[in-house]
């Protein structure tokens, strides 16, 4: 069964952010359906807030750490605002809809590298986290 | 002026979201109260924790109170629990600390549906941005006597 760990509980910034958007995630069946399918890692940095955090993906688990995991499958860095609205953003096929007005605005933030995907070759696992994370 | 944190100052705060078109259109949909607390710090005057409520509701504040304690039933079934020292707020209200970013970095402790929270990012940055456009005297700052 779906399952997300705060592996530290005390430390309340964007890893008990992102905790509490993959636990209310992971209650709907479909999306438990999709974390019980990943596996790999991600590590989020989000530089104007100083911030990174590690998610670890396997066996119906989601690991959230306060940091990142070393050797990350997939390394995502985003402004803090970003991230903050990217769980609004249309998706189609797991990926920002670039026929919304909030997936090309986001794309053209990948175009100009001030969002940065790296491992993309674990496309997958991207639009797994992506669907995971989405509130439309 | 209004003392940060008071009930007077909480009163006027209440205005200003009353009187902004910008809050009204951004939470038009939202619905739920929320409490502030302001962690007690004593050696700026903050003797005890301060908790602030509001009922929010549709882009207008409807009520809100300086509530007596975390017991206060008001404040344990608040749908939203933000939590900082007074100092952080106090950043917050000068525009020092982007309350984002506070939360990010654990500064600035939420509590309440994470999912409801991102929906509704933008009517929250108006809130936090319209708590600056009352008029402040902070409590560590008050000339003494």
């Amino acid at each position: 069964m779906a399952q997300v760990v705060l592996v530290d509980p005390e430390n309340g910034g964007l890893d008990a952010m992102l905790a509490g958007l993959l636990t209310s995630a992971v209650e709907k069946p479909e999306k438990a359906k999709v974390l019980d399918a990943m596996n790999g890692t991600v590590t989020i940095t989000v530089p104007d807030a100083e911030v990174e955090v590690g998610l670890r993906f396997g066996n119906g688990v989601c690991q959230v750490y306060p940091s990142a995991i070393p050797g990350s499958k997939v390394r995502i860095t985003m402004p803090s605002e970003t991230l903050m609205g990217f769980s609004m953003i249309p998706l189609m096929y797991g990926m920002p809809s670039v026929l919304t007005p909030e997936g090309r605005a986001f794309t053209t933030m990948v175009l100009t590298r001030k969002v940065r995907i790296g491992g993309l070759r674990h496309l997958k696992l991207i639009t797994q986290l992506n669907t995971l994370l989405s509130v439309v | 002026m209004p003392v940060f944190p008071s009930e007077e100052w909480l009163d006027e705060f209440v205005e200003k979201i009353n009187g902004s078109a910008e809050y009204a259109d951004a939470a038009a949909t939202w619905e739920g109260d929320l409490v502030f607390v302001y962690e007690k710090e004593p050696d700026k005057g903050v003797d005890e924790d301060v908790f602030a409520w509001l009922d929010l509701w549709h882009g207008k504040c409807r009520d809100a109170a300086r509530l007596d304690g975390p017991d206060d039933p008001r404040a344990t079934s608040a749908k939203f629990t933000i939590t900082a020292p007074y100092s952080r707020w106090k950043s917050v209200l000068k525009k020092e600390l982007d309350p984002v970013k506070g939360m990010m970095q654990g500064k600035i402790k939420v509590k309440g549906d994470l999912p409801t929270i991102v929906r509704y990012v933008k009517a929250s940055n108006v809130l936090v941005d319209l708590t600056s456009t009352v008029d402040t005297q902070f409590i560590d700052e008050v000339p003494a006597g």
